[in-house]
């Protein structure tokens, strides 16, 4: 009895019993259908993490203040304030550096009320760099963006995120109108195009004013959080952090044997982090959906040794007209390999028929959600499926081969 | 030229933790080529013990058992089936069918084990359920059978492999007794045509369809002699063509 023959009989036996042997496979049918629906959603929401990052522009170098290890936590993500960033120390990088850096804006951040006519919100702002729309690679949707003059005179204008320009003025064109922060009244200039959530900030549901007039009207400081630069080709990338580093160590006045006040990133790094976390939530997850593997695997077992007790006088047959205890250890097994390859493949069938529909609804809710199904991971699924077929297989299969033929042909 | 069956003070007993059953006590006999015979005797003798040895079932504790001049006793337990599977076939009182399988794949059963391709095997099973009158059974499962008509396909299945002996262990105990000499009438022509039959039976007129009776008692021979007055299975229909 070649391997055909063997699946084609094995086939045949189960099909005779569809019910039961639907329910035997469904814990196989479901931990399968897991594993490849928490891969690919796995993978989908990567993508969605990694184009938020990848929005910002992947050619993008941050300096962030304070020292940090390359790989960790910046020590302003910790909550502690260092003041050392300032405005000029971006106008020298733009100054001094290569020529590969084609813009730069500086951030500070701040909340405070915000009131347009009869309406009254507590909101967040920006000030920033004229550059901001260069260096963010977006749009004013009316009106302009304030220019550099603007940017170093303390300006009052201030262009509207569109979902604070909805929440301010409704379908009212805000062009012209005056609103005010705090206690300084500003001139709606412009609102920029709707741009969703980017860099994990949501940029629809801010303001935007001069980085000169945030710090000194509003905020009363002279740093800036952080610093952005676009540089034209990623090749360069390397060699404008270096630039950076070189030109902020001379402003800040740090000795080569001390580590500096500031750290350089790359979206790349911090594309690399990010990749390297999802990842390992993705792994954690697929090991979470393997234990259904598992579950499902004792349940086959379960039912191939009941299948055995069951069968036991055909068992004593087969070796009474000649099969031997090997012939009949194989039979079992392509027995349960069989309903496990067939389990596996409604369980991959399913499977990606969940994801698709994740990833449909997941684009039509406005995410850019990737829709992930690699062949490693439908290969994975049969794979492990016929393994696990094996593996609880050989039990029973091994039960019913050393099973004695005369008692076997006498059982009732 | 070796006799088909040749068995020397074969002694059987199984030991089930302290306590030890002596089944046979050291039998004696030879069976050639071409012989019918039954083995007799009441139940406890160990007349299914031994068939169960000679048909490569069981293993003996003692003696010597050689078929066709091998020694079955250095056998292995692969080598055994192996045995079961070309040189022997078996027709058991239950049947012993496959309830879910067709007729025909009940037939080709033991050759599912051998080198046999599968188109021979579809042949050799067809001629053999005409050759017992169920040609027009094949796709039938066994449910939907007599239990004559079971027997029969019982015994194109223990045909199949060209065995050099059939053994039939109460082959008429579950059958009425016009379905019995049936299948009585076909283990006799089928004896007329050559082939070696070894019949296990407490019943005295089933064992006088024989050439040659082997009485068990007590695990020892009791008696061992030709047949007398043969029965003849008679049936109306002749169903061997």
């Amino acid at each position: 009895m070649n391997i055909i023959e063997s699946t084609t009989s094995a086939w045949n036996i189960i099909t005779r019993n569809k019910a039961r042997s639907f329910l035997t496979m469904l814990g196989i049918v479901i931990g399968v259908m897991a594993v490849i629906i928490v891969m690919s959603v796995g993978a989908g929401a990567q993508s969605l993490i990694i184009n938020q990052v990848k929005g910002l522009g992947s050619n993008l170098v941050v300096v962030l203040p304070g020292a940090s290890e390359e790989d960790g936590p910046p020590a302003s993500a910790l909550g502690i304030v260092i003041t050392t960033l300032t405005y000029e120390d971006g106008q020298a990088i733009m100054r001094d550096a290569c020529q590969c850096i084609e813009d730069l804006a500086v951030y500070t951040t701040g909340n405070d009320i915000i009131t347009a006519d009869d309406t009254t919100i507590r909101g967040n702002y920006t000030g920033t760099s004229a550059a901001y729309i260069d260096v963010e690679d977006t749009e004013v949707l009316t009106g302009r963006f304030f220019s550099e003059d603007e940017e170093k005179s303390y300006a009052t204008v201030a262009v509207l995120g569109s979902g604070i320009r909805d929440e301010l003025f409704g379908d009212e064109d805000p062009l012209g109108k005056r609103i005010r922060i705090g206690k300084v009244n500003f001139t709606v200039i412009g609102t920029m195009k709707e741009r969703g959530v980017s860099g994990f900030q949501n940029q629809d549901n801010q303001l935007f004013i001069p980085i000169s007039t945030a710090q000194k009207l509003l905020l009363g400081i002279n740093h800036v959080n952080y610093i952005r630069m676009k540089v034209d080709v990623p090749e360069n990338v390397e060699v404008a952090m270096e630039d950076v580093r070189q030109i902020l160590r001379d402003r800040h006045d740090i000795k080569p044997d001390e580590s500096p006040d500031f750290s350089v990133r790359s979206m790349a790094q911090g594309l690399d982090a990010l990749t390297s976390i999802t990842n390992a939530l993705k792994f954690f997850l697929v090991a979470i959906a393997s234990i259904a593997l598992v579950v499902g695997g004792f349940g086959i077992m379960n039912i191939m040794l009941a299948t055995v007790q069951e069968r036991t006088r055909e068992i004593g047959l087969r070796k009474a007209v000649g099969a031997t205890s090997r012939q009949i250890t194989f039979q079992f097994l392509i027995e349960s390999m069989v309903i496990t390859f067939v389990g596996g493949t409604i369980g991959i069938l399913l499977g990606v028929l969940i994801s698709v529909l994740v990833a449909v609804v997941a684009q039509q809710m406005g995410y850019s959600w990737d829709l992930v199904i690699t062949t490693s991971s439908i290969l994975l699924g049969w794979g492990v499926s016929v393994g696990i077929g094996l593996v609880f297989g050989i039990i029973p299969a091994r039960r019913a081969s050393m099973l004695n033929a005369i008692d076997a042909l006498r059982y009732e | 030229m070796p006799k088909l069956i040749e068995v020397k003070n074969l002694k059987k007993h199984y030991q089930n933790e302290e306590v030890i059953t002596h089944i046979l006590h050291g039998v004696t006999f030879d069976i050639d080529k071409g012989e019918f015979v039954s083995i007799m005797g009441p139940s406890g003798s160990g007349k299914s013990t031994l068939m169960h040895i000679l048909g490569f079932l069981d293993t003996l504790s003692e003696g010597s058992f050689f078929f066709e001049g091998v020694d079955v006793g250095m056998l292995s337990g692969d080598q055994l089936a192996y045995m079961r599977g070309r040189k022997i076939g078996f027709v058991f009182q239950a049947f012993n069918l496959l309830n879910r399988s067709t007729t025909l794949e009940n037939v080709m059963l033991p050759l599912l084990y051998t080198d046999v391709p599968k188109k021979e095997r579809i042949q050799r099973a067809t001629e053999l359920l005409e050759r017992v009158g169920l040609g027009h059974r094949l796709n039938y499962t066994p449910g939907k059978l007599s239990g004559g008509e079971k027997q029969r396909v019982a015994i194109a299945r223990a045909l199949v492999n060209n065995p050099e002996v059939i053994f039939a262990d109460e082959p008429t105990g579950n059958l009425d007794s016009k379905s019995g000499q049936q299948v009585m009438k076909i283990l006799q022509e089928l004896n007329d045509a050559g082939h070696s039959i070894i019949l296990v039976t407490h019943e005295k007129y089933t064992a006088e369809h024989a050439k040659r009776i082997i009485r068990l008692k007590d695990g020892l021979i009791e008696s061992d002699r030709v047949v007398a007055q043969r029965q003849r299975a008679v049936e109306g229909n002749d169903l061997m063509k």
